[in-house]
């Protein structure tokens, strides 16, 4: 399935709605159906205000990066970003081209490598079946 | 060189051949020669059961998501997915196109970003 990989970048001690940004992101993206999304705390990490935090062991508390991550189709992909825009939270995001798709012990076949169709090209096309 | 960065996902928990599944693939894709891997424990996650997990440890009830990523060729990237589909492990996997490279301090210049298609 063509699809994309769509990354937030979030402070771990920023709060949206009494909650972390990183878990409410989750939730709300696990609530409207969309197929599967992790959250990875950074071991370091700079970005718009060029402040370098890094974690050590005795570190201060919300101040490292968390990376917020979803494999979706286009579709999926514009809900999330009009989520986002909708509840008025200001975060950066990455938008990658992907293919994704089940390795199927059923399936006769592997999956097989071959290029990866923009996905521009790909809005309104029935996503093929993997 | 042209080729993929390839994204499996897997829960903490689940094992293939009393190896744990994240753990099986690295040392098997090893084996098969693939120039790199590592896999990264997600604070929390969900997937196709969106069923929200978390990542405590497994004598408490946690049961990461484990995500184990490969910069590889393409055929490389066949030779993972025909890994798995032989040893008949149901997987999710993401591939994103990519580039890829060392930098060479003995070379004169440094890598030139190309617009690649």
């Amino acid at each position: 399935m063509n699809g994309s990989f769509l990354r937030f970048y979030v402070h771990e001690g920023h709060r949206h709605h009494h909650q972390p940004l990183w878990e409410w992101l989750l939730q709300r993206a696990n609530e409207i159906g969309i197929r599967g999304g992790s959250a990875f705390k950074a071991m370091a990490g700079f970005g718009r205000h060029h402040a370098l935090s890094e974690a050590k062991f005795f570190e201060l508390a919300g101040s490292l990066a968390v990376e917020v991550e979803f494999i979706v189709t286009n579709q999926e992909a514009q809900q999330l970003l009009s989520l986002v825009h909708r509840e008025k939270i200001p975060i950066f995001y990455s938008h990658i081209p992907a293919r994704f798709g089940v390795i199927d012990p059923k399936a006769a076949e592997p999956p097989s490598v071959t290029p990866i169709v923009e996905p521009q090209t790909n809005v309104g096309r029935k996503p093929a079946s993997t | 060189m042209q080729g993929s960065f390839l994204r499996f996902y897997v829960h903490e928990g689940r094992r293939h051949r009393h190896y744990a599944v994240w753990e099986w693939l690295l040392i098997h894709a090893n084996k098969l020669d693939i120039r790199g891997g590592s896999a990264f424990r997600a604070m929390q996650g969900f997937g196709r059961h969106h069923q929200l997990t978390e990542a405590k440890p497994l004598e408490f009830g946690g049961s990461a998501v484990i995500e184990i990523e490969f910069i590889v060729t393409n055929d490389e990237a066949q030779k993972l997915f025909n890994l798995i589909h032989g040893e008949r492990i149901s997987l999710f996997y993401a591939q994103i196109p990519a580039r890829f490279g060392v930098i060479d301090v003995h070379e004169f210049d440094p890598p030139v970003i190309t617009s690649d298609g």
